[in-house]
Formats: C-alpha cells, sequence, structure tokens
C-alpha cells in the first residue's frame, strides 16, 4: 500500500508542479440500506482532477471504504489526449483500461447500485483496474472510430482487498501481465439518437497464481435523447473468458443489459438483467432480473437510488433490495458526463 | 487534363478552403455565419433547444472539432463540457476562443461560493449573448479570430463586422421605442439567465421560480412566489421552453400570472432562427404578456 500511495503522490506531483492554478478536488460518498434494515457504505471516493498542460490531464481516485480498512488507489493516470500525432492519445499509470462499456464507469455514475454479477465476476468486484500503458487512435473515417491497446501489469478478474495486510495490486504487479484491445464505433442514427457499438479483446501473457485465459467481449450502447431532460438508454455487453493453457477449466460467458427511461430532470427508471452461465456446470448458472430507479433533487449533488432483484444462483433464488443516497462534493458527480 | 485540374482545384477550394468553426452555443453559430460568410462553415454543439448548462459529451462532436479550425466557447464556467470535445478531438491546430474575453461581466461574486448557493458560476453570470450590445462584442472577437485563420479574409471580416454593428445599432434604436413600455415592468423569470437582457431593456426582476440557481422549485418556494406575484402585481413569469411547465402552470393557475416562453439562444422556439429574430420575438412576446 506505501508503494500504492507512493506512486499516487508521484503522479499528483509530477501532474500538478508545472502549475499554480489548483486542481479539482472532490468527494463522493454513499450510505446503502438493504430489505433487513442493515446499514452500510461503499465508502467515500476522493478524486483529484486537472490539467498538467496544454495537451495532457492527470486524474487521480483515491477510495477509503471502511474505518478499518486502507486507503485504496482506485486510478492514477496521465491522460494524453491532444498533442500527439496521427490522432493518438495515451494513458498511463494506474487506471481502467477500455475493455467494455461498463468497465470504465465508477459505480456512482450508474444507474443502479452494484455493477451486475456478471461484470463482476469478470473484471473483479470493482472492475478491473491495473497499471500500465494504453493508446489509441482515432480512425480516420467519417464516423468517430476508436482503436485501443495496451499493456498492463494485473489480470482481469483479480478481486481487490480491502485488507491492510493484503495488497493485491503490489502482489499482482510482480505475477502477472496482460494486453488488451478495443474496437469502438459511435454513430449519429439522427440528432437524437446515437448508437455505440463495441468488440475488445484481453489475453493473459503470464500469472503466476492462475490459469491463463482470454477473453472476447462485445457491447452496445443505444440513447434517444429529444430533450435535455428525456432520454432512453440502453446498454449491454457480454464477455466469453476461455482456458488457453489448461483444456479442463471451463470456459464461461457472462453479460447484462439495462434500459433506463429518463423522464425528467431529476427522475429516472429502468430494469436490469444479469446472467453468467458456465459451459457444462449447469448448477454454476448465474441468473438475475431487477428494476431500479433514482431521484436527484439537487444538480446530481444527492443522488436516491433504489434496486429491487430477483437472483437464481445454482437454483437457489434471493430478493434482494437495497436503497442508496450519494453525495457529491464539488465538480465529480455521480452522473456520467 | 486542364480543366480536370482547374475543377479539382476548384472543388477542393470550396471543399478545404474555408473556415472550419465550431461554436459552442447557435448563437455564436448565427453571429459567426454573419460574419463569416461563405468565407467559412460553422457549426453548433448545443441545439437551440438545450439547455446549455448541460450538453452530452458525444464522440460524434469531437468528431465535428477534429477539423475544425476555431471553436467558439461561451466561456465563465457555463459550457465546461467544451474542454472534453476538444480535448477528444485530439485536434492540435484548434484556435480555441472565449467569446466572454471582452464582456463587461455582470453578478461576479465578490464573496466565496459554494455550492449551497446553486449553480453560482464564479467568473459571473454567463447568459452575457443576451444582450445585443454584447453580440457586437461577441462578433469583433469572432472577426478577430476568423481573421487569425485566415487572414486573407480580413477585408471582408471586417466589412460584415461593421454592417452587423450598424445593423445592431440601428434596431437597439428602434427596439428602444417600440418597447419603452417594458421599461420598468416586474418579471419573474425561470432561471437567472436574464440579467443582462434586463438591464439592457430596463426590465426589473422580481424573482425565479428556481430558488436558488440549477434547483427545482419547492412548494415553499412557490407559496412565497404567490404572495410576491400578489403584493407586487407581477403579470408575467418568462421561462426557457426546456424547463417543465410544472411550476409555471401552478403559478398561472393561484394568481393568474401570465406565463410566456422566450428564446435562450436561436432556435429555441419555431421560427427563432437568427439571432436578430430572437431579440425581436422575446421582446414581442414579453410586450404581448404585459398587456394581456
Amino acid at each position: 500500500m506505501k508503494k500504492i500511495m507512493f506512486f499516487a503522490l508521484l503522479v499528483i506531483g509530477f501532474a500538478f508542479s508545472q502549475t499554480t492554478v489548483n486542481p479539482d478536488i472532490s468527494a463522493i460518498g454513499d450510505l446503502i440500506i438493504d430489505q433487513d434494515g442493515g446499514i452500510s457504505s461503499s465508502g467515500v471516493e476522493l478524486a483529484i482532477q486537472g490539467y498538467v498542460n496544454p495537451f495532457a490531464r492527470a486524474d487521480v481516485f483515491l477510495h477509503k471504504h471502511a474505518d478499518h480498512e486502507a486507503i485504496h488507489l482506485e486510478e492514477a493516470v496521465i491522460s494524453l489526449e491532444r498533442g500527439l500525432p496521427f490522432n493518438l492519445g495515451m494513458r498511463f499509470g494506474k487506471f481502467r483500461p477500455d475493455i467494455g462499456k461498463i468497465n470504465k464507469e465508477h459505480a456512482h455514475t450508474l444507474f443502479f447500485i452494484e455493477a451486475p454479477k456478471s461484470m463482476q465476476d469478470m473484471l473483479g468486484d470493482e472492475m478491473w483496474g491495473t497499471l500500465g500503458v494504453e493508446s489509441n487512435w482515432l480512425l480516420p473515417l467519417s464516423w468517430y472510430s476508436k482503436l485501443s491497446a495496451g499493456y498492463f501489469t494485473k489480470a482481469m478478474g483479480t478481486a481487490h482487498s480491502h485488507d491492510e495486510e493484503e495488497d493485491p495490486d503490489e502482489h499482482s504487479e510482480e505475477t502477472a501481465t496482460a494486453i488488451s484491445a478495443r474496437l469502438s464505433h459511435f454513430f449519429d442514427l439522427n440528432d437524437v439518437t446515437h448508437l455505440e457499438i463495441g468488440s475488445g479483446y484481453y489475453r493473459d501473457i503470464e500469472n503466476s497464481e492462475s490459469h491463463l485465459h482470454h477473453v472476447f467481449e462485445m457491447d452496445f450502447k443505444f440513447k434517444w435523447r429529444p430533450d435535455t431532460y428525456r432520454s432512453i438508454t440502453w446498454q449491454g455487453e457480454i464477455f466469453r473468458k476461455s482456458p488457453i493453457d489448461n483444456p479442463d477449466n471451463k470456459s464461461k460467458l457472462a453479460g447484462y443489459s439495462w434500459m433506463n427511461y429518463q423522464f425528467n430532470k431529476r427522475w429516472n427508471i429502468g430494469v436490469i438483467t444479469d446472467c453468467i452461465y458456465f459451459f457444462n456446470i449447469e448448477e454454476e448458472k448465474h441468473q438475475s432480473v431487477g428494476a431500479f430507479f433514482g431521484f436527484s433533487p439537487a444538480e446530481e449533488s444527492s443522488v436516491f437510488r433504489l434496486t429491487v432483484s430477483q437472483e437464481n444462483h445454482g437454483g437457489e433464488t434471493n430478493l434482494n433490495i437495497l436503497g442508496q443516497i450519494i453525495w457529491a462534493l464539488g465538480p465529480h458527480k455521480p452522473h456520467q458526463f | 487534363m486542364k480543366k480536370l485540374t482547374v475543377l479539382m482545384l476548384l472543388v477542393s477550394t470550396i471543399l478545404f478552403g474555408k473556415v472550419r468553426v465550431v461554436t459552442s452555443i447557435t448563437d455564436f453559430e448565427d453571429i459567426a455565419k454573419t460574419i463569416g460568410g461563405k468565407r467559412i462553415t460553422v457549426t453548433s454543439i448545443a441545439r437551440g433547444n438545450q439547455d446549455p448548462h448541460y450538453v452530452e459529451v458525444l464522440p460524434s462532436y469531437m468528431m465535428k472539432v477534429r477539423r475544425a479550425d476555431v471553436y467558439l466557447q461561451v466561456g465563465m464556467e457555463l459550457d465546461l463540457w467544451s474542454r472534453q470535445i476538444i480535448d477528444g478531438s485530439r485536434n492540435n491546430k484548434l484556435q480555441i476562443v472565449d467569446c466572454s474575453q471582452n464582456i463587461n461581466r455582470l453578478e461576479v461574486p465578490t464573496d466565496k461560493i459554494d455550492a449551497s448557493m446553486g449553480d453560482i458560476h464564479s467568473k459571473g453570470n454567463p447568459h452575457y449573448w443576451l444582450d445585443p450590445i454584447n453580440g457586437i462584442i461577441i462578433a469583433e472577437t469572432i472577426t478577430n479570430a476568423l481573421i487569425e485563420a485566415d487572414p486573407d479574409g480580413r477585408e471582408y471580416f471586417t466589412s460584415q463586422l461593421l454592417k452587423f454593428t450598424n445593423d445592431v445599432n440601428q434596431l437597439m434604436k428602434k427596439w428602444e421605442v417600440e418597447f419603452k413600455n417594458l421599461v420598468g415592468k416586474k418579471v419573474i423569470f425561470y432561471h437567472n439567465s436574464w440579467p443582462y437582457f434586463s438591464e439592457r431593456f430596463g426590465l426589473e426582476v422580481v424573482q425565479f421560480v428556481e430558488p436558488k440557481p440549477g434547483i427545482t422549485p419547492t412548494p415553499t418556494h412557490l407559496d412565497k412566489l404567490i404572495r410576491i406575484i400578489q403584493s407586487d402585481n407581477v403579470k408575467v413569469m418568462a421561462m426557457e421552453p426546456y424547463f417543465s411547465n410544472k411550476a409555471p402552470d401552478f403559478l398561472n393557475l393561484k394568481t393568474g400570472v401570465n406565463v410566456v416562453k422566450i428564446a435562450q439562444s436561436v432556435g429555441a422556439i419555431s421560427g427563432v432562427d437568427s439571432y436578430i429574430q430572437m431579440f425581436e420575438f422575446n421582446l414581442k412576446a414579453l410586450t404581448e404578456a404585459l398587456e394581456k
């Protein structure tokens, strides 16, 4: 953990030492209530963001989960957006690689409370964040088309530990390397309707703790937004993970799809379905369907969310009801743009 | 062969010889079109019927900026979303122009501001294009940007600026006479977008439907507005078309105040197709609502 914190301080120092202007500092916290009346929190996220120079920006996200847990470095990344030739961009540091849609979305920007189980299973309980370098290229086409590829030091799907004693980030730095790539396209179907489609590939190069895998993914997002405060959004993605070096390991398929209807400035409602399917192991199958709604009374700086879901895991069925209150201080707010 | 070469040169001049301008809002698009004429192509990111505070950053907007020469920003923290679009465009040669640079800013906070005050902009109220005289200042800024991008067009751009300035000055004289009845009239606006407009045309802004900028009206605030409308004899409540009718309709039901939708940008309301038309439409709409 000390090593990670040192790295974060290094990034912050490098990023902001060339300017006398303060970066944006934000905090986001929440409170979660379950159907049994249990109260918990996913912690507080601290974001420090700003421009390093006219061509690059730095984003640092620190996450404190609970009192007894260590501060976790979620991201500390420098992004070169403008300045590189041939429409190239580059990110380096610790960040969430460009694979699928949901991997880059922080939990508080989702319309529901937790990322789908299928994605937690594939990408990790807090999605796939790793040290690495990633470059991307805007293809010279008439529509927006981006190809990204990166080299990383942590395997996809590694669980996070919030324990002071054990830090998987440090551990996995020494034991795993991986590559991933994604091609995405964005189309304006008309002035108010947009479609984004993407497909990606991930491959373990080495992993001393687990067998090697490779993953294919496909994703889409459709949005109809007739005016500022009304929209229908439909998003989904599917991942297939297969073993490379051990044929006894079974492949698995995981995917989700959700649809959200924002019917005025403050209210939204939606449905979600989620599935994990292990080839040839029927009892391991996980399925869930659910509904969610959200209410943001003031400028997205506070949001109330409710999620009701029916889960079926290996034949066992559970009903989950979760309520969440999110608050935000500063410019990094719980919305997607 | 010669004919083909000449034709290709002509086509490439028509297609690629123009200065490509992208603007944050449609008002700048219209002013740039007036100044740049056929020497430029111009497109706006936000549509006129959109709330310019909230524009979702779409990759297709980055494509618009990717090949642009000039980007015209509102600045003053209104179109913060434009930075993300510009970054995503990868356009290193883009001339980014903040059109607020020479504006005499109103409502600049002198004290520490925070979110308890609502959506306050630390550099002042950013809706400065709603004063036609500021339109001239914006046009001057745009002219300088276009001259930098296309020095050969200096004469043309300058003559267009002169024409625009004369048109606006003449219209101002006409409007001051035609709409003199607006001076001193009490108006409630939905959002605090209109200080520049009100100051120019002499309106007295009594209150806002939003209790604080960007905050949806509460029952307590609506109750307060009912009392103000009745005690101050406020005849008109004006709103941008993208806000919900719910609270204004409620106020109309309770007090009889005339609710009127006015255009905060070119294209906000059908028929408002130019910067000049926007003022004519708004002034007429307010006058009619006051005379009802």
